[in-house]
């Protein structure tokens, strides 16, 4: 159930009319939200459920475990619980996300020594074949997998830290592990702040909704009229067929796959948080205009910020942080980069893009350091210089991400034919342009079109939310799931 | 406590100090979201109705209209559709040829040809270029008056529903000889027969809807969907741009099957479920010819990527994760892997590589402007190639006699597109 269905329009407007009907009955929206939950999450796949109940099962029971053993000074037994979840969770993780990437490899491995066995079936013979896609026989990633297992070690991390008493009951404890609107794709909310929203009863302004329905908008509109638009006619053709497009086409396909996966996780984001904010919840804002950024680190802290956050304060921190010698630093933001590769995929590329944003950090702490520490865009010259930079680094390390094997991502920079910018569909043209100023504008139109929004009558927001579903539904191509679902 | 306006607070979490005692008060609330949903749903007709209005404006002689639902097909050409813009003119039937009359010879022979665009002759074609227009003309030369050729091919057709046309017209057109296209790409031989299959919701003719439409439900609410279905489709413009856009899509060719060829190579399980329906298919239409003794051929169609070696091996090089056979494969494998299986089935077969290649070289000679579908140059090579074969075979000697013997009672029969079709 894609948010830009309308399937989901259906179930948001049945699950926003029983949640506010029961508002006054704590046990019982939250029962509704966790049973409409499970169904949207059991829309993808009805046996993904299993995994989400046991992830959340097991937290359960080792947050409990944890704060019983802090209550009688057991650092051994909340060791004990920790230990428990980090496995458990990672565990089943790494199985579906890294077994298949394992066994490649060994299969390889096996062949260049001569050995004839066959790895791969017979990984396939001992899995149930629901687990497998049927035709490509690959083990299928269940959809959100990453960002719940996120979520729910924060959990037992921060009880296991102090920071945090263990939910009050499990119920709630379930909805803080499904709550639908972020459950696929982000953002990967902290129990310590989640948590506490259940204690108070859902409170509704006429501001509120009118904040929803416009983030609800908005990332409707990044997703179908501009993600999908340039996905379908500009990235796809360019990276599935590269050798009939000349440099420039290349060139502009590279610009339209970093719009297009901003515009789809950022629409996703909006949805998200539009979808709870109708609910009474908030989340964490995920995105802060990133191609703005003027430092590969200022980057990292308006992109997905719901993750980068999560491993600063998890993986980071722990490590030392910006404590420390410089290497012991360096070595730090590697780690912590490499960590934020592969939770995305199982790939060479994936750990290489992490290890090559890890590096320009670095690099970037080492031009700071030898000016004194002094940021180096101190000027509006030296911004601009910084930003293109900036920008451009991020737009070139995007191939890592859209590229599906090394063989693609060398095609893309050396192989060109003949079709030139000419063949570019005018749609295209349009999204690239349409992404581009819209994130560039000066955010003052976008606010005083925000301000307009909030201050419309209800009937005339919904209205222009009706106009914005009509032009989805006119715009949208097939099944396109968002991009950040695959992680 | 009582609240006084409840819609003025602001935040979903209420004050900082502890558990909020204060009841929600839930019906302006509930109130405000009908406002919204009104307004949504008066923004979705607004955007339907200026779609209606854009769809009629643009629709004059737009392809939708060409286009008649039908129970087994889906859909098939509407008899008698007419477009001066490229002199289309169908005939009862939806055939693009002209209406058989009523005082024609009735031992004259008869040849069908069903399949696809590039046979309907899309791109912008006039209908006197067409084939079998200039296939006419040729043997009007050696044979006045005797034989007539007819063009049974539909826009995005698959093989599979050009066979099942073909079987439906058996009757109505008596034929001689029936040719049916089998182009070795995904287009042809793999139906995405999932979303153009229908299921029967009541004893009545028009009971059927799209089995995808049903899909989910349960059996008992199917007339209650079905209807819903008719009235959206009826009514929306919206609804009608996505299931144009759906049957035209097909639903389960995926897109790592979208480039998909006949070759050597082993066929994935989505693969072979589909290829294998469209060669039973073709088997069906070869019994129903059998019984009525009408000649059947096979006509082994290559792509217009197998024109020359040099885009044979562009389309391979770029199509590997579209299901494309692996690099290296001849250019010749995938006709000849078509051919053998189709004979290995009892088919007789024409492979049509000699006239793809001539076409290759001179692409944007053979093609029109759209690169895929053939010009009128591109029409002449195909009936060239049609006549060859039925010299090499001396067929329309031998039909012609074999028509003699025995004369058609009538000059045709009734359309099975006037009973079923909606």
């Amino acid at each position: 159930m894609n948010f830009h269905s309308i399937e989901f329009l259906v179930f948001l407007a049945v699950v926003l009319g029983l949640f506010w009907a029961l508002a006054n009955r704590r046990t019982a929206r939250h029962l509704l939200l966790l049973g409409g939950s499970y169904l949207f999450y059991g829309s993808y796949e009805a046996w993904f459920l299993s995994l989400i109940i046991f992830s959340t099962a097991l937290d359960w029971y080792c947050g409990t475990a944890i704060q019983r053993a802090r209550e009688r000074d057991d650092r051994r037994g909340m060791k004990i619980g920790l230990g428990i979840s980090l496995i458990g969770n990672l565990g089943v993780l790494a199985f579906f996300k890294y077994t298949d990437w394992l066994f490649q490899n060994l299969q390889l491995a096996a062949d260049r020594l001569g050995f004839e066995v066959n790895l791969l079936a017979a990984r396939s013979s001992f899995l149930p074949d629901f687990v497998l896609d049927s035709d490509l026989m690959r083990i299928a990633v269940p959809v959100g997998i990453s960002f719940y297992t996120f979520q729910t070690l924060s959990y037992t991390i921060d009880i296991y830290r102090g920071q945090l008493k263990p939910a009050r009951n499990f119920l709630e404890f379930a909805l803080f592990v499904a709550f639908f609107p972020q459950l696929v794709a982000g953002p990967i909310v902290r129990a310590v702040t989640f948590l506490p929203q259940f204690e108070f009863r859902p409170r509704y302004s006429r501001e509120r909704l009118h904040e929803g329905l416009w983030r609800i908008v908005t990332g409707l509109l990044k997703k179908v009229a501009i993600a999908d638009v340039l996905g379908g006619y500009l990235v796809d053709p360019v990276y599935n067929q590269p050798e009939l497009y000349s440099p420039a086409v290349h060139l502009l396909a590279l610009y339209g796959f970093a719009f297009q996966i901003y515009f789809d996780f950022s629409g996703y984001s909006d949805i998200a948080i539009g979808t709870s904010k109708l609910l009474g919840f908030d989340l964490p804002e995920n995105f802060l205009t990133p191609y703005r950024s003027r430092s590969v680190r200022e980057f990292w802290r308006r992109w997905h910020i719901s993750l980068s956050t999560w491993v600063r304060d998890y993986i980071f921190f722990p490590l030392g942080g910006s404590r420390g010698s410089e290497g012991r630093v360096a070595r730090n933001l590697l780690i912590t980069m490499f960590v934020i590769g592969i939770w995305h995929g199982s790939s060479l590329l994936w750990a290489l893009y992490g290890l090559l944003q890890g590096t320009v950090m670095i690099l970037e702490r080492a031009l700071e350091r030898w000016r004194g520490g002094r940021e180096y865009a101190t000027t509006p010259g030296r911004s601009l210089c910084a930003w293109a930079l900036t920008f451009h680094f991020i737009v070139l390390s995007c191939l890592f991400i859209r590229s599906r094997s090394t063989g693609q991502l060398i095609d893309m920079l050396t192989v060109f034919g003949e079709q030139g910018t000419a063949t570019i569909s005018p749609y295209a043209w349009w999204a690239l342009a349409g992404g581009a100023l819209t994130h560039f504008w000066p955010p003052a139109i976008t606010e005083a079109a925000h301000r307009m929004f909030l201050r419309m009558p209800t009937v005339f927001a919904g209205a222009l939310a009706g106009v914005a579903a009509g032009c989805v539904a006119i715009l949208v191509v097939g099944d396109t799931p968002y991009i950040y679902f695959q992680f | 406590m009582k609240h006084r306006d409840p819609l003025n607070e602001r935040g979903a979490i209420a004050s900082e100090d502890g558990l909020d005692p204060r009841p929600v008060v839930r019906g302006p609330m509930l109130r405000r979201l009908v406002v919204v949903l009104a307004g949504v749903l008066v923004g979705l007709v607004l955007v339907d109705r200026a779609v209606a209005w854009w769809d009629s404006d643009q629709g004059a002689d737009g392809g939708e209209r060409g286009i008649l639902r039908h129970e087994q097909l889906v859909w098939t050409s509407r008899p008698h559709f007419r477009n001066p813009e490229f002199e289309t003119v169908l005939d009862r039937y939806g055939n693009r040829s002209p209406d058989i009359p009523e005082d024609v010879p009735r031992d004259e022979v008869r040849i069908a040809g069903f399949g696809a665009s590039r046979l309907y002759g899309a791109g912008g074609a006039l209908q006197s270029w067409l084939w079998n227009y200039q296939l006419d003309e040729l043997l009007e030369r050696k044979f006045p008056g005797q034989v007539r050729v007819i063009n049974g091919g539909v826009m995005a057709y698959s093989t599979l529903q050009a066979c099942r046309r073909a079987a439906l017209l058996l009757d109505a057109l008596e034929p001689d000889l029936v040719f049916v296209i089998a182009a070795p790409g995904a287009q042809l031989m793999l139906d995405p027969s999932a979303a153009r299959e229908q299921v029967r919701y009541g004893p009545g003719t028009d009971d059927l809807m799209p089995t995808d439409v049903a899909g989910g439900w349960p059996e008992s609410l199917w007339p209650v969907v079905a209807a819903v279905h008719r009235t959206m489709g009826k009514q929306s413009a919206i609804y009608r741009r996505h299931r144009a856009k759906f049957q035209t899509e097909g639903a389960d060719r995926t897109s790592d099957l979208q480039r998909w060829t006949v070759s050597k190579a082993p066929r994935s399980t989505a693969a072979d479920r589909m290829f294998t329906a469209t060669l039973e298919e073709i088997d069906a239409l070869g019994g129903q010819c059998k019984r009525r003794g009408i000649e059947l051929r096979v006509l082994v169609l290559p792509e217009n990527d197998m024109g020359t070696d040099a885009m044979w091996e562009t389309y391979l090089r770029g199509n590997q994760r579209s299901g494309a056979p692996p690099l290296g494969t001849p250019r010749n494998e995938p006709g000849d892997e078509l051919e053998r299986m189709l004979q290995e089935r009892g088919h007789r077969t024409w492979n049509f590589l000699p006239e793809v290649s001539h076409m290759g070289p001179e692409r944007a000679r053979h093609t029109m402007s759209d690169n895929a579908h053939w010009s009128k140059a591109g029409h002449e090579v195909f009936a060239h190639g049609l006549l060859r074969r039925l010299k090499q075979e001396n067929l329309i000697e031998k039909l012609a006699a074999r028509r003699a013997e025995a004369p058609r009672a009538r000059a045709f029969g009734p359309s099975p597109f006037d009973a079923t079709s909606r």
